[in-house]
């Protein structure tokens, strides 16, 4: 039985970091901010670095959670993580966009995907 | 009679020098490929292609985000035996054989757009080069990536390095 409970809660768990962000999109480091503001295809933020902004596209994903959501939900204050990809000059272009950075860096910690791509 | 003898003879001197070839050489993946076995190597795989790759043009336009993406995905998968800036000068690459070219030379940059793309699909036999599969839409932004080694910046293998060093390279 116990054997049993123990395939179970390792089912669950490869099955729950299956349904995790896509870790094969997430190339190079994240960056952490704090939406300022959003205009358009402009995303504000306040980084560790200072003020950033970030192109979205319209195949930027924002995820809260394991859940996609409206960009509407990129309010000013909310905490993010962006993974995308540098231009050179230094533009930033958001592949995926996680709302509350916190909760979602712990996701990307137990996502096996996010260390093998 | 006389007509068969030829190619008989022809053949058994072409079984003795393989033979010899094969009983004075070792095995080891050190050496490098002669030039005449490396350009037999390359007919042949050229003869192994379907045809209708070789037609085949990128659909992606390259503009600087799907050059950038595809160096980010180049960085993450493929720089660990092509190098960065591909032009081979890695660990694994040193040991292999043959060893994977120069990117940037005509080798590569030579081949049709859809023989890149069917290189990265199903890789080389017989080589380390294996067959990823993978997204379309994926490979031929590495195939845009690929066209811009030759004229890739300091900047760029920055990044590059960035990348890397995130996924533990």
């Amino acid at each position: 039985m116990r054997m049993i409970r123990i395939g179970l809660t390792i089912g669950l768990a490869v099955s729950s970091s299956a349904l995790a962000h896509d870790g094969a999109m997430h190339k190079g480091k994240a960056t952490h901010g704090t939406v300022v503001a959003v205009r358009g295809e402009q995303l504000m933020l306040t980084t560790e670095d200072g003020a950033l902004t970030v192109t979205l596209t319209d195949k930027t994903k924002v995820e809260r959670g394991e859940k996609e959501v409206e960009r509407g939900e990129l309010a000013p204050g909310t905490h993010v993580e962006v993974f995308g990809t540098k231009l050179p000059g230094g533009e930033l272009v958001a592949q995926e966009v996680l709302l509350d950075a916190e909760g979602s860096r712990k996701d990307h910690d137990d996502d096996p995907d996010r260390h093998t791509h | 009679m006389r007509k068969l003898l030829v190619p008989f003879v022809l053949a058994v001197a072409i079984g003795i020098a393989g033979y010899n070839y094969v009983v004075s050489h070792s095995f080891s993946a050190r050496e490098k490929p002669s030039a005449l076995e490396a350009a037999i190597a390359r007919r042949l795989r050229g003869l192994a292609t379907t045809p209708s790759v070789k037609t085949l043009a990128n659909p992606l336009p390259a503009t600087p985000l799907n050059i950038a993406e595809g160096r980010d995905h180049f960085a993450d998968h493929c720089a660990v035996c092509h190098a960065n800036d591909g032009s081979g000068k890695t660990a694994i690459n040193e040991g292999l054989y043959p060893p994977a070219p120069d990117m940037r030379d005509g080798v590569t940059q030579e081949l049709a757009d859809g023989e890149l793309l069917y290189i990265i699909k199903n890789g080389i036999r017989f080589t380390g080069m294996p067959g990823w599969g993978g997204s379309d839409e994926e490979n031929w932004k590495l195939v845009l990536f690929i066209r811009h080694l030759p004229e890739l910046s300091a900047e760029e293998l920055e990044l590059m390095r960035e990348v890397g060093a995130a996924s533990g390279q």
